[in-house]
């Protein structure tokens, strides 16, 4: 488990992080979002270990990282720009990492191999940037490590690439219970991978949740009344958003879905429907509700 | 879990050997070739004939190549091997690895000296293996082996530890590089600075005392021809570059830890030091202005223009290194700090706040003191015959001390401007061990300063001044007599006779005043130990001259009437400096404007009367001596001139 309290980091005079909390369950993929220089490739510098932070505090699973070799031994960081040792082949990096890392598996380093199909006699650096991207992952997944932390992983892949990593961490999720935080500036990037979401703007985080609670909880319903709507109607529930197209109106909803179902089929409307959402539609009306422009935050 | 403890990670090492193996490679070679090698070639030349200039052989062979490898191998070496500190996408990479920053800091300083050290070692054993089976005995010793090798091994850690706390304190490997020759040079050049600035307004601080004498040693740079040339006396210097490398790794370690990765690619890697940097760069500059236009224009105004370009130059270069960005030119803040607290810096030293410029120290606390008109010599022969003997009793303190007064007296702030001025320092050494030093400068002649004369014309100062007391007349094996470019040459070689003469130049210097110039005659004394000291012989030294006559080798020694074919007098022209002395004499000055002596009488009287070179060129003579087609020219003012030249030409 991670567990992250009143994080602050100042660059000079400027602040990046501004008393930043976080919690993370093992085996959970926790999708960090913010825009760029929201703060989150310095929240995960931070959590790796690579980076001091000025305030607060961080441990996985009740030791700090920070300078602590055995919580480094466990946790893997890959920046959104992968580095390799110049001129060394995916071999000699492989070897490196071996040494390095005590729980490096060579089995598996040669299983990926077959899936991914690259030469581990090329040079890294001749490799294309999604070729690299896997490189990188081969090496880390290799090294069998309990945190995988990663920094835009998916951004500049194709899709082919993008679905290949993907499986390979849910994978590694579900088999050996890795826990994964993973940044994105695009919610559609992670949306099917994460079960946590929370999105970072300059240097706080101003919504955290549960995906599936999101996706349980939130409601878009589509309702015709013969006369006007019963004004007392839907003062049990929250009401995210709300439009009038004649005599349908279409109203975002907060609660319990069958409480809703109830409360609406008493006040026997002429139509009721009940319309999907995505992930992307939740938060902007989520946002809305709390005051921030969604669009300016992400994509 | 499997877990390793050992204390250095293979794979790194792997990785620091193809990032920095070949500086290793290219010094060893470079060695191999210009010393290894140097030494068999010279050893095939049969009868190579080769000068040992140096007490230390070994470094004499390729001394440039090995300078330049000594000083250039140990910063590449530091610059390579933090390489990952300065670099974003590495330094990132390589802390996130699970190391710890101890480890990671041994394990790049162990490689980095032993990568260092091999290259010499190496070649060292190669040397080592040519002693033991060729003749090399008029090469080097295996004492020079062994001190060639410890030498260069200490210089070359403590250079790269210099470059290792630089490369700890930047983010920027180029800034790392130079500046790590700009601290090695620092101390040197911070004191010259400090020094020759405060001269423009501190009066009696003694410039050449530092300059000349200590501070040379302060750097490994200025300092090697000490290290390389001679042997003694540094073995102190050598430890204490040891004891400076420990701590500056330590300090490197400290420094490390405390490093924030981020700091990678900025210029100044701790916030803290970033104004201390831009006001010492500042500062630096400030002086190299002072010191540049006191150099170039010896004028108050220039200075201070000086002063002010230079600060400006530096406070906005050490800006645009500091925020890596050529757009500073709207930050003045700092700069408006710096100049009030550089004028205040000036105000306290014009205004001597400190009592530099009054201090005398007093009587009770003297127990000697020293009134030196040439401080290199001085220096010199300290270090060949050891501490000399200064004024102990109370009037001659007594007289220095009234002297000194005299000196602050008059002493005006324009005086280093002059360039025909004469320092004159006076060194006292106090009775709890410390010495106190002030230099003076003044124009003019001696004569025009009476307590001066007086002091110069006592014993103790002449004993001080003139090595001839300070030899050891038991290691003088010969004597040389000269006269006029060897016109005639003696050459005394029984060491009893050397050694009388030396008593009898003794005992004459001491009854001459001091002043006394040379002309036409000079002795060398050769000694066995301490090089030869050179000595002039005229008429007046009546103790060597009535040897000489005693001995009947007077006549083989000086100058007589016999000697000279004429002497040609004339008013001094400018012609002097257009011409050779026979076209002058002989073709351009017309007949009217030359006194001609053949007169037996006269020509004794110029032979033992004229002997000196004076201040003022108003006459001008040319001796032809017999057999020498060419004359020899000397000038004198009016007073010393012969009268009946003087009448003659009024």
């Amino acid at each position: 488990m991670i567990h992250v309290q009143e994080i602050g980091k100042a660059f000079g005079k400027k602040q990046v992080l501004k008393g930043v909390n976080l919690t993370v369950n093992k085996g959970s993929i926790y999708g960090l979002l913010g825009s760029n220089g929201a703060g989150k490739t310095t929240l995960l510098k931070v959590l790796s270990g690579i980076f001091k932070q000025d305030k607060g505090s961080i441990s996985i699973d009740q030791a700090p990282v920070f300078e602590h070799v055995l919580t480094k031994q466990r946790l893997i960081f890959i920046p959104d720009q992968p580095y390799f040792f110049s001129h060394y082949t995916v071999k000699q990096m492989a070897e490196f990492y071996a040494e390095i890392y005590p729980e490096w598996n060579q089995q598996r380093f040669l299983h990926l191999q077959q899936i991914l199909n690259l030469d581990i006699n090329a040079k890294v650096h001749q490799f294309s940037k999604g070729m690299q991207r896997q490189v990188s992952f081969w090496l880390a997944l290799s090294t069998m490590p309990d945190y995988l932390i990663l920094d835009e992983p998916f951004d500049g892949l194709d899709a082919v690439v993008r679905k290949k990593i993907k499986n390979l961490i849910i994978n590694d999720v579900a088999e050996r219970a890795m826990t994964v935080i993973v940044s994105s500036h695009n919610l559609r990037e992670v949306e099917d991978i994460c079960d946590h979401i929370g999105i970072l703007h300059h240097g706080q985080f101003i919504l955290e949740k549960d995906l599936d609670d999101l996706k349980s909880d939130i409601h878009k319903i589509q309702v015709a009344f013969k006369h006007d709507i019963p004004e007392p109607l839907f003062d049990a529930f929250t009401v995210l958003h709300r439009e009038e197209r004649g005599s349908v109106h279409l109203i975002i909803v907060k609660g319990n879905q069958d409480q809703v179902d109830q409360v609406i089929e008493q006040a026997n409307p002429l139509v009721y429907d009940r319309l999907p959402l995505t992930l992307e539609e939740i938060f902007v009306y989520e946002m809305e509700g709390v005051g921030y422009a969604i669009e300016n935050i992400l994509v | 879990m499997r877990s390793k403890t050992s204390w250095y990670n293979h794979e790194m090492m792997k990785q620091n050997f193809r990032q920095v193996g070949w500086i290793s490679l290219v010094y060893f070679v470079t060695i191999l070739l210009a010393v290894v090698l140097n030494i068999l070639m010279k050893l095939d030349i049969e009868d190579a004939y080769y000068d040992i200039y140096f007490e230390q052989p070994l470094f004499q062979f390729s001394e440039v190549i090995q300078i330049l490898m000594l000083f250039a191998a140990p910063v590449f070496m530091a610059m390579f091997i933090l390489r990952y500190l300065h670099q974003k996408d590495a330094s990132d990479f390589i802390h996130s690895l699970p190391i710890t920053r101890s480890k990671l800091f041994w394990q790049q300083i162990g490689f980095g000296l032993v990568a260092l050290w091999l290259p010499i070692v190496l070649n060292g054993i190669l040397l080592g293996i040519i002693y033991n089976f060729l003749d090399v005995s008029h090469f080097f010793t295996i004492n020079h082996l062994f001190y060639w090798l410890s030498l260069t091994i200490i210089i070359l850690s403590f250079v790269f530890s210099v470059s290792i706390v630089i490369g700890m304190i930047t983010g920027i490997s180029i800034i790392q590089g130079i500046f790590t020759y700009v601290f090695l040079f620092f101390p040197v050049g911070f004191t010259t600075l400090v020094i020759f600035n405060l001269n423009f307004g501190m009066i009696g601080i003694p410039e050449s005392y530092f300059i000349d004498d200590r501070i040379a040693h302060f750097s490994p740079i200025t300092d090697l021809g000490n290290l390389f040339m001679f042997d003694k006396a540094t073995t102190f210097k050598l430890v204490a570059y040891i004891v400076l490398t420990v701590i500056l790794i330590l300090f490197a370690l400290l420094l490390y830890r405390k490093r924030p990765v981020e700091a990678a690619s900025q210029a100044i890697a701790f916030k803290k030091l970033k104004p201390i940097f831009i006001y010492s760069f500042t500062f630096c500059f400030t002086l190299i202005g002072g010191f540049y236009f006191g150099f170039i224009q010896q004028a108050y105004q220039w200075i201070i223009i000086g002063y002010v370009i230079f600060s400006l130059i530096g406070y906005f270069v050490s800006q645009m290194i500091v925020q890596k960005s050529w757009r500073v030119f709207t930050t003045w803040r700092e700069y408006g700090y710096f100049i009030i607290g550089f004028t205040c810096l000036i105000l306290v030293i014009l205004f001597d706040l400190t009592g530099f410029e009054n201090r005398i120290p007093k009587t009770e606390n003297i127990e000697s003191v020293y009134v030196i008109d040439d401080m290199y010599g001085f220096v010199e022969r300290e270090q060949l015959y050891g501490e000399e003997q200064g004024f102990t009793t109370l009037d001659d303190i007594e007289a220095v001390q009234k002297l000194h007064q005299e000196l602050i007296d008059q002493a005006d702030r324009g005086n280093f401007l002059y360039a025909d001025r004469m320092g004159l320092t006076i060194r006292y050494q106090l009775k709890n061990g410390r010495t106190f030093v002030r230099e003076y400068y003044i124009t003019g002649d001696v004569a025009d300063y009476p307590l001066l004369h007086n002091l110069m014309q006592t014993e103790t100062y002449k004993k001080y001044s003139e090595p001839i007391f300070r030899i050891d007349e038991a290691s003088a094996y010969k004597l040389t007599f000269t006269n006029n470019y060897d016109y005639k040459q003696l050459v005394i070689s029984d060491r009893e006779q050397v050694v009388e003469l030396i008593n009898r130049y003794r005992e004459d210097i001491l009854n001459l005043p001091i002043q006394e110039g040379g002309f036409m005659t000079e002795a060398e004394i050769h000694l066995s130990n301490q090089g030869s000291i050179y000595l002039n012989l005229t008429p007046k030294y009546e103790g060597v001259i009535s040897w000489l006559e005693q001995e009947g080798l007077y006549n083989q020694v000086m100058l007589t009437i016999d000697d000279i074919e004429t002497v040609i007098f004339a008013k001094f022209t400018e012609d002097y400096y257009n011409y050779s002395d026979e076209e002058l004499f002989e073709r351009v000055l017309p007949e009217q404007d030359k006194m001609t002596i053949t007169d037996d009488d006269q020509l004794e009287f110029i032979l033992d009367h004229m002997y000196g070179e004076y201040d003022e060129e108003e006459y001008m003579a040319a001796i032809y001596l017999k057999g020498n087609n060419f004359p020899y020219v000397f000038f004198s003012d009016s007073e010393n001139v012969p009268s009946f030249v003087y009448e003659y030409f009024n």
